[in-house]
């Protein structure tokens, strides 16, 4: 080539993943002869550090201008060959990969057309790396402020390490309290430590924390903007008692018209009841009630007597008026911990949940061993008896094609847990029906001996039902469950006073819409796609929003907690960092040509583009503009173009694929 | 007023003749015709599939086929076993392309048309979604004077393809009885398997799943059994009394089809309604049906 | 039953042919399809038997004198013969090539079916035999 540009190209072995099925000295011997090409070298890793400083000699050496490297994926090392040449003292854009792992070796077992495809690639990128200008990143700062959705062990802890650096973060919780599931159980596996012990500190911490502020009984509605500078709007639900003006007596409780509670208690699963003005649980925060306007006589007929109001006195708190409030704020990073939902038991009819009142679920056995939970912490069954045996079945809703196909990996050590303490309560026999005990955490195996020891029973067998037909008198009375027990290879009935359905752990019903709302992907079976399983596990492919806790996978509490902190971390980093760059593939609209038609500004995915009625030309936020191309593909008059996507480019490229040599 | 095809199957033509009849007279007061298939074959059901699969689609195809060729392509199947096969016939057939060449190559060289298009359909689901319990309810004409009715649906009428009900709590033949003002209870063994032909090949076995099944029923407050199939029907009517011999319990309940009884407090004769033809409850038969036919329902 | 449908499956899958095709447990499968509609795995289970019974015959490895195959062969050759099957020929017939004391402990059930008329002992025959299947394949 006379046009001065100088090409270097390099082609990997990757070891043998590369090499094993491409021919790759035969690829850079063919490079070596196309137009442009000054230098072409083949190398076991061109990732290491003497792969990256091959090319930088080459370049001074050889006077290059511009480089191919022909191996992995370029979500991969992109990135480090760009830095490597820009080391070299290149623009980092005169540089091109060529992937010719995943593209040739990983999918095919042809070797010669393998290498065919390999030297076709190579010829395609040295065509359109010659054409490559020079471009330059961008920088966005970054708003140090984080907002945290979902205010479970996950979003407390995150929220609690972030104030605890300085940062400020807006706390959103659906429910009227913060604690999520946590705040149900007993008691903790496999340490047996109090949940309540352990949370309730948390739970104040962040109350009393002056960097948080805490919406509960809220809703995120919206979300706008990018990495660094989101405008999130927060719908507050009114509950009808002002936060600012309650100081937490519960007289109005107290004082309420219904003296006996009647409304189904939902934080106690349904086992109790609470009355219209309530406070979920007696650590509850925010330590203020809400008043149920389904329930509330006030709001039905308009005509209690408001003792509530009354109780309440001077403070004035209660405000039955209040409107539904809309907060608008700022903030540089999110922070998705939505949790999940525990299985519905009715989905496996064969169990009799709902059909048989004596089968409970495990959230509901959390509950009724609870010192402070409908009960008093006496396991009393739906029928008033005692049970004297009681049969745990494990993977409800988990490990199985009808229902949920993924192992939900905390119910072997739950299940574990409760059969311990109905053990402790009651002194029943009890029955564990699993289909493999899955153990693989700090002392959880060591749990599972202990609780052999304690003369647990262990069966292992999938439950085929539970059911309430009786054989002989014996059964009579009892629920029978119907098992093939498969260490002793036959068929069992074992007739119980109660069973515990131990229900897997589920995406949360409304998981595809907050995904939309935030950008970000579900994996297949509906939890939030993080970015990479092993080395991105609480990013998400949007910059800036992280993922912590159940909401991405099931996961248990130490689990929860660490991914917490880890994406804590990253937010920080982010915010500490002040600015990230970003990548200059993006699009541009040429104004002389733009013929205002508006066409574009609705594709734009990310809201980059904005439509000026008065000049009537559209401009692109490069800020904002992710390179996705839409516009770019949408334009009717060829107005919009994108760097590192230039037409002549792109059609280099495919004239290279396409001129067989 | 509606019209099908009816394919009685081999079973109706000898142990379960009452089906047929009871049948036969219930859908006439309610104006609903049939016209028998003419020239049909057996299904290929249960012992036959397990010789040769292919065959047995074959034998159900041309029994598809047939009533293509008919015109009337809502085919009534009342016999579960029959029931199933033509709806596997027809599923596998669609979801297989070597049992769709297997079966259209012998149809075609039989000089029959293909097999699709044809709706199986089953008394209980028919009575169900095309009459409906409201006009059951307003048809009654006799008030019933029995005991309870536990509604056995057995096996193969909602497994595995759960069209005619749901698989593992189905109601459907409770609500009509109901409907027809008989009271039914409920209890934990309304679908499972009553021994099928076992109760002619290792007898013990077959006759021990009736036994825990009337055994239960009874428990739970039954008198008597309503059924939508000819071999539950004869599995868990005839052996009552060998059962009674080897338990020693006093089991004798009699055991209908829903047809039967829906067929009665609809004013039917008993007669054209088969009920001379139970085994056990003989007793309770008479009782409940013959001596109170002046009973008008006012 | 000899094994037990979750050990057959075990067997099939690990090559255990000779012992899963000789085995009574494939024969007493009545065709329910309760496992069907409840395997977590959503294996068709009443067809992977079927398809054993088959297999059984085939290899002519099923129980010889156990009564269940030789009924499913008596009917199926009644099915072939006259395009319906009829009950007390069949019943007849297994008895007799299986264990024909059986009939003596069976009269009294085949006196209640004769008397209340549910009990032809003439079969039925289809008119067109030549559109149906005929010859073993």
């Amino acid at each position: 080539m006379d046009n001065g540009i100088r090409i270097g190209v390099y082609t990997c072995h990757c070891g043998t993943n590369i090499a094993g099925i491409v021919d790759v000295r035969n690829v850079a011997e063919y490079a070596a002869g196309l137009p442009g090409v000054a230098v072409s070298r083949e190398y076991k890793y061109m990732c290491s550090d003497p792969g990256q400083e091959l090319i930088q000699q080459d370049i001074r050496e050889y006077a290059l201008n511009r480089v191919v490297v022909a191996s992995c994926s370029p979500h991969l090392h992109e990135q480090t060959f760009r830095t490597a040449v820009a080391g070299g003292g290149l623009n980092p854009f005169w540089f091109h990969m060529v992937n010719i792992r995943e593209h040739a070796s990983w999918v095919h077992l042809d070797k010669a057309a393998a290498t065919a495809k390999a030297r076709d690639l190579v010829r395609a990128a040295v065509r359109r790396v010659a054409l490559h200008r020079s471009l330059e990143k961008g920088r966005v700062k970054i708003h140090p402020d984080v907002l945290i959705v979902g205010g479970g062990i996950a979003g407390i802890h995150a929220a609690l390490t972030l104030a605890n650096a300085g940062k400020h973060v807006y706390l959103v919780e659906r429910e009227p309290s913060i604690g999520g599931h946590m705040a149900k159980f007993d008691k903790t596996f496999p340490t047996l430590d109090c949940a309540a012990c352990i949370l309730t500190p948390k739970m104040s911490a962040v109350r009393a924390h002056r960097n948080i502020t805490l919406w509960s009984y809220s809703e995120v509605t919206t979300v706008e903007g990018y990495v660094g500078n989101y405008q999130v709007t927060v719908r507050r639900r009114p509950r009808y008692i002002d936060e600012s003006l309650c100081s937490g007596c519960l007289e109005c409780v107290e004082a309420c018209v219904f003296k006996q509670a009647k409304v189904t208690d939902e934080f106690n699963m349904g086992l109790s009841k609470r009355k219209p003005i309530y406070i979920p649980f007696p650590q509850a925060v925010p330590q203020v009630p809400v008043v149920d306007p389904e329930t509330c006589i006030q709001f039905k007929s308009g005509k209690c007597k408001k003792t509530c109001m009354d109780a309440c006195g001077e403070r004035h708190a209660i405000d039955l008026e209040m409107k539904e409030a809309t907060e608008r704020i700022e903030v540089g990073s999110i922070i998705l911990s939505t949790g999940f939902q525990a299985f519905d038991a009715r989905r496996t009819p064969e169990y009799g949940y709902g059909t048989y009142p004596n089968v409970y679920t495990a959230l509901e056995v959390e509950r009724l061993v609870n010192a402070s939970g409908p009960t008093g912490g006496e396991v009393v069954l739906r029928d008033g008896r005692h049970p004297r045996t009681v049969g745990i079945i494990h993977c409800v809703g988990s490990r199985d094609e009808k229902t949920n196909r993924w192992c939900s990996r905390v119910c072997c050590m739950y299940s574990l847990k409760l059969a311990h303490l109905i053990k402790e309560h009651t002194e029943a026999e009890i029955f564990n029906f699993y289909i493999d005990m899955r153990t693989p955490g700090k002392g959880f195996e060591e749990f599972y001996q202990k609780l052999r020891e304690e003369g647990v029973h262990f069966i292992r067998g999938r439950v085929a039902e539970v059911t309430d037909w009786a054989l002989d008198p014996s059964e009579e009375g009892s629920l029978v469950i119907r098992v093939e027990d498969t260490l002793a290879a036959f068929v069992r009935r074992i007739p119980v006073d109660m069973v515990v359905l131990a229900t897997g752990l589920e995406p949360r019903s409304d998981a595809q819409e907050v995904r939309r709302r935030f950008n970000v992907s579900c994996s297949t079976e509906g939890f939030f796609l993080e970015r990479h399983p092993k080395l991105a596990p609480v990013s998400t492919f949007t910059e800036g929003i992280f993922l912590a806790g159940a909401c991405q996978a099931p996961k248990d509490i130490p689990d929860t907690v660490a991914q917490a902190g880890a994406a804590a971390a990253e937010a920080l980093a982010l915010i500490d960092a002040g600015f990230i760059e970003t990548e200059p593939n993006t699009a541009y609209v040429n104004e002389e040509s733009c013929s205002g038609c508006g066409t574009c500004a609705p594709l734009c995915p990310y809201g980059a583009i904005t439509y000026s009625e008065e000049v009537r030309k559209a401009a692109i936020n490069q800020a904002k503009c992710k390179g996705c191309g839409t516009c770019v593909a949408a334009c009717p008059s060829g107005s919009i173009a994108q760097n590192l996507f230039e037409d002549d480019e792109i059609f280099a490229e495919i004239e290279g694929i396409l001129s067989y040599a | 007023m509606s019209a099908f095809t009816y394919f009685p199957g081999c079973s109706l033509r000898g142990t379960g003749v009452a089906y047929d009849e009871s049948l036969r007279t219930l859908l006439k007061v309610l104006g609903i015709a049939l016209e028998e298939l003419d020239d049909w074959n057996c299904c290929g059901a249960t012992s036959y599939m397990a010789i040769d699969e292919g065959s047995a689609f074959v034998l159900s195809g041309r029994n598809l086929s047939l009533a293509r060729e008919k015109g009337n392509h809502e085919l009534l199947a009342p016999c579960a076993a029959c029931y199933l096969v033509l709806r596997k016939t027809q599923d596998y057939v669609g979801r297989y392309p070597a049992i769709a060449e297997q079966v259209g190559q012998a149809l075609s060289a039989s000089g029959l048309p293909p097999l699709d298009g044809v709706r199986v359909r089953h008394p209980l689901e028919v009575l169900y979604n095309d009459v409906g319990t409201e006009r059951i309810r307003k048809s009654v004409k006799r008030k019933w004077a029995g005991g309870k009715v536990a509604c056995y649906y057995g096996c193969q009428l909602v497994r595995p393809f759960a069209e005619v009900d749901r698989a593992h709590d189905p109601t459907r033949m409770d609500e009509l009885l109901r409907a027809a003002g008989i009271p039914t209870v409920d209890y934990a063994l309304k679908t499972k398997c009553c021994g099928g032909s076992l109760t002619g090949t290792i007898h013990d076995v077959g006759v021990r799943l009736n036994y825990i099944i009337l055994k239960e029923a009874v428990r739970k407050g039954a008198a008597a059994l309503a059924t939508v199939c000819p071999l539950c029907q004869h599995n868990l009517d005839v052996y009552q009394r060998e059962i009674r011999r080897s338990t020693g319990e006093k089991l004798d309940v009699p055991v209908f089809y829903f047809t039967q009884l829906l067929g009665w407090a609809l004013g039917s004769d008993p007669d054209a309604l088969g009920l001379k033809r139970q085994v056990s409850g003989r007793r309770l038969v008479r009782e409940w049906f013959a001596e109170r036919e002046v009973a008008v329902h006012g | 039953m000899d094994y037990g449908p979750r050990r057959i499956i075990a067997m099939v899958r690990e090559g255990f042919r000779t012992e899963a095709l000789a085995s009574e447990t494939i024969w007493l499968c009545a065709s329910c399809y309760s496992c069907a509609v409840h395997c977590p795995q959503q294996i068709h289970i009443t067809d992977v038997m079927y398809n054993l019974k088959r297999e059984a015959i085939g290899s002519g490895l099923f129980p010889k004198r156990f009564p269940i195959p030789v009924l499913a062969q008596e009917f199926y050759n009644v099915v072939r013969r006259r395009g319906r099957a009829a009950e007390f020929l069949v019943v007849l017939r297994m008895a007799l090539r299986t264990n024909p004391l059986v009939l003596f402990t069976m009269w009294r059930t085949g006196f209640d079916l004769l008397r209340t008329g549910r009990l032809p002992l003439r079969g039925e025959r289809v008119r067109r035999m030549p559109q149906l299947p005929r010859e073993a394949s």
